[in-house]
Formats: C-alpha cells, structure tokens, sequence
C-alpha cells in the first residue's frame, strides 16, 4: 500500500473517530457528587486508608483527602475518569499558588507533572490547604 | 525476503478497525450495548496505534535484522505452505503467550507494554493503542527457535498479522460470554476485560494471544466473574492524554528509580529494571503479590479462588 494512501486513511480514519465520539457527548469531564462518592473512588485504589477529612474542589472536579494515618489522599478528574494519588504523611509536598481560590501540587511524576485544585472561595482553599499542610508536615509553597 | 511476498494484513485491516469503532460507539451511544467512550482517551488511543506503525517502520529494522541473522542458521527452508502458516501461527501463538507474561511481570518489557494498559477505557480503539518502543527490549529472542526451525521472519510476520487481527476485536464490552466452546478455547471478549483490569483476582491474568488453551495450561486463566466487574487502567493510573507521555513514562520512571536513586547497589539497580513492576528495594511499594494478598486479607473468603492466594500463603507473607 502506498504511503500517500496509508496517511489519507490514518488521517481520515481518526479524525470520523474523534468527531463521532465528541459529537456524541464524549468530552464531558468527570464530576465528584460528594464528599462520599470522592471516599469511594478513593477507596477502590487504597481500600485500606481510612479518611477522616474531605475537601472537595469546585464543581467536584476533585477532593483532597485526610488520612488517619496523617497521610493525604487526592482524587482529581481526568476527562470522564478519576486519578488518585495517596501522599506520604511527612513527605515533602510542593506547591504553587494558582490564584486566590485555588493551588497546584508538583507531583514530580513524567505522566502528571501537577494537578490543580480550586476552590469555592479563597476560605475553602485556606482550609484545604492548611489541613493537607498540617499533614505533610513539610509544605513548601513557592509562589 | 524476495521469495517471501505477503499483503501487509494489518494496513488492510484499517477500514475495517474504523468502521468497527464507529459501529461500536453507535451501538454504545443507543444503548444497545455496554461500553464508554471518550474523546481525548480515544484520540490517544488511536495516536498510539498511528505511532506504532511509526515506530515499526523506524525501528522495525533491529528485530528485522536479528531474524535475518539467525535465518542463515536454520535447519531447512519451511517454505509457506498452509501447513507451514498453520503450524506458525500456532507456535507463534505460544510465543506471544510467552513474551505477554513476561511483558507484566518484568519491568524492562513492562515499560514498553503498560501503554496498552494505559486507559482506564475498554473499547475497540483500545486494542490500538499499542507500543512505540517493542523492538527496543529485545523479545524478538522468543521469535528466534521458530526461524531456526525453518519458518522465514515474513512468514511469522504474516501470521502474527492475524494474531492482531483476533485481538483487535475482543477489546469491546459490547460482547459478554460466547458460546462456551469458543470461550473454552479462545482469547475471547470476557477473558480479554479480565486481563485488562486492575481488580486483585485479575492482575497478571489471560495473557493469550489468540488462543487461551495456554492460560489454562500454564495456570494463568482467570474467569470473569458477574460479582466482580473489572476495573479498567493499570494500579497506578496515569493523568495524560500526550502520546509522547503515555509512550515513555515508564521508561522515564524506571530509569529514574534505577539510576537516579542514591546508595544503590548494584543489584538493587538491577532490580528496577528486571524484577516485576511494583517492586522496590526498600518494600515501599506494592506488586500484584502483594495486592493479591492485601486484598484476601480483606476478603478472607475469597482466598485460594482463582487469581487469588490461598489463606496459609497470606499468612506467610
């Protein structure tokens, strides 16, 4: 088969795939519906952390998670599907101001350098904050 | 390869691998069957499968040339009779159980293959989002008996075109169980969702090709049970949509615990490359085993049932 060929059907082959799946509804991002739907997504990962604390984002696009054993949990949106991450307790935990309502945490990871969080209002995001703080114990905030 | 002339199976194949995923969204979208789409999963997915292709014309030519070397050594010339491509299917089939298992249970091929596991989506367009970097880890070794029996590379290439071919389809929730003879000895959708998903039970399961006689004589069959519905994605699920990222992250994060942690030794080093994704010298982090075991500790009942421990090994560990 001819390269020209190939690339033209490649190249229309993907772009019918990707128009059909968004014309039919398939870019809608996740949402959390409360705190317990985050706890329980959170739990199909780490099924043996129990939470104490949630602090949900706006629009439920995440939570971040107080651990009994002083560690953090994150769940975070990721196109129609969740992500989560359990922290360390004591572990040292970047992050960098992201306007007054929200923050990003520096994962250090190739595949997810950082997730942002914001908030309802700039008192929720203090809150947040300063629990996950409390947590790591190390917080470093860079501004 | 003058005398050795197939069609390229798999470039054929691509209207077909199009209108089956368009057929399938229409039947997911009506509801008429199960099954999730999403478009930046799915546009990923298909950019795997494009940079695949890539990739085998780039460096197709290393597993090329390994197959060619060792093509002057064989014990005679099969030929390309239908008992020839018959007999190398089979036999390749086996080969690619082989190197599948090993694909998931030593990280230096792991972190070319977790790409394919990368989605936490089930669909036809999953069964595309394939590697960049397979000529890279040196599996062709596995395709070499079968060239010094007398079977030319383009001869196991055409085969395992078909091989593809099987597993392209039964990536889909469209289908539930078949009929209990094809179950009994094919890769089939529901042996497929079982080797794709991230509950306990399933991990490092259903590793076949075309045929799944070879999980069950190598013990590595697990049944897709109603109760436990498979979860979808790897144990530590990835957040990017970028090709270039789902391709090499783990390339990166290996090579960064093996050479980028201070006061290793040797053999520890050595160990992020070849012992089992999950693995890390200081026990920090968790394997399938120890999933496994978490999670019969949990579900105390559940113990000793397939993909599972048996309580008195948990208790051991």
């Amino acid at each position: 088969m001819s390269l020209p060929i190939l690339l033209i059907m490649v190249v229309a082959g993907v772009s019918m795939v990707g128009f059909a799946v968004h014309l039919s509804g398939g870019s809608r991002d996740a949402a959390l519906a409360s705190a317990d739907a985050a706890k329980a997504r959170f739990a199909e990962d780490f099924p043996d952390d129990r939470v104490e604390q949630v602090f949900m984002a706006a629009k439920g696009e995440g939570a971040i998670l107080r651990l009994s054993d002083g560690a953090v949990g994150i769940v975070h949106n990721f196109g129609d599907r969740f992500v989560t991450r359990r922290l360390a307790a004591g572990s040292a935990i970047d992050v960098r101001d992201d306007g007054p309502q929200g923050f990003a945490l520096l994962l250090h990871e190739h595949a997810w350098p950082q997730v942002r969080f914001r908030f309802d209002d700039e008192g929720a995001m203090r809150q947040a904050l300063a629990a996950f703080g409390a947590a790591s114990g190390k917080l470093e905030r860079a501004g | 390869m003058d005398t050795y002339s197939f069609p390229p199976v798999t470039q054929l194949a691509i209207p077909f691998f199009i209108g089956a995923i368009l057929l399938e969204l229409w039947l997911v979208r009506t509801r008429k069957a199960a099954g999730e789409f999403e478009t930046r999963d799915t546009l990923t997915s298909l950019a795997m499968g494009v940079g695949n292709v890539a990739a085998g014309l780039i460096l197709g030519f290393i597993s090329l040339a390994v197959l060619m070397w060792v093509w002057q050594y064989r014990l005679v010339d099969l030929g390309a009779s239908w008992w020839v491509l018959a007999g190398a299917f089979l036999i390749d089939d086996l080969r690619y159980y082989w190197y599948h298992r090993i694909a998931h249970r030593v990280r230096w091929v792991w972190a070319e293959h977790v790409n394919h596991h990368s989605s936490q989506h089930y669909n036809l367009s999953t069964a595309l989002r394939q590697s960049w970097t397979g000529h890279l880890t040196g599996m062709v070794i596995l395709q070499t008996p079968l060239v010094l029996l007398g079977v030319h590379p383009a001869v196991i290439a055409f085969v395992f075109a078909f091989n593809l071919l099987w597993q392209f389809w039964i990536h889909t929730e469209t289908i539930g169980r078949m009929w209990p003879w094809l179950e009994a000895v094919f890769n089939t959708p529901s042996h497929h969702r079982v080797h794709h998903a991230t509950n306990p039970r399933y991990l490092d399961a259903n590793y076949a090709g075309t045929l799944i006689i070879w999980d069950r004589m190598f013990g590595t069959f697990v049944e897709e049970l109603e109760e436990d519905r498979p979860r979808y994605g790897i144990v530590k699920n990835i957040a990017t949509f970028n090709p270039v990222k789902v391709a090499f992250h783990e390339w990166i994060a290996m090579f960064g615990d093996a050479f980028a942690t201070p006061g290793l030794t040797i053999r520890q080093r050595l160990g992020y490359l070849f012992m089992p994704p999950g693995w890390s010298h200081d026990g920090s982090r968790k394997g399938s085993k120890e999933l496994k075991a978490d999670y019969v500790r949990r579900n105390p009942t559940e113990a000793g049932k397939p993909g599972l421990p048996a309580a008195e090994m948990v208790a051991g560990q």
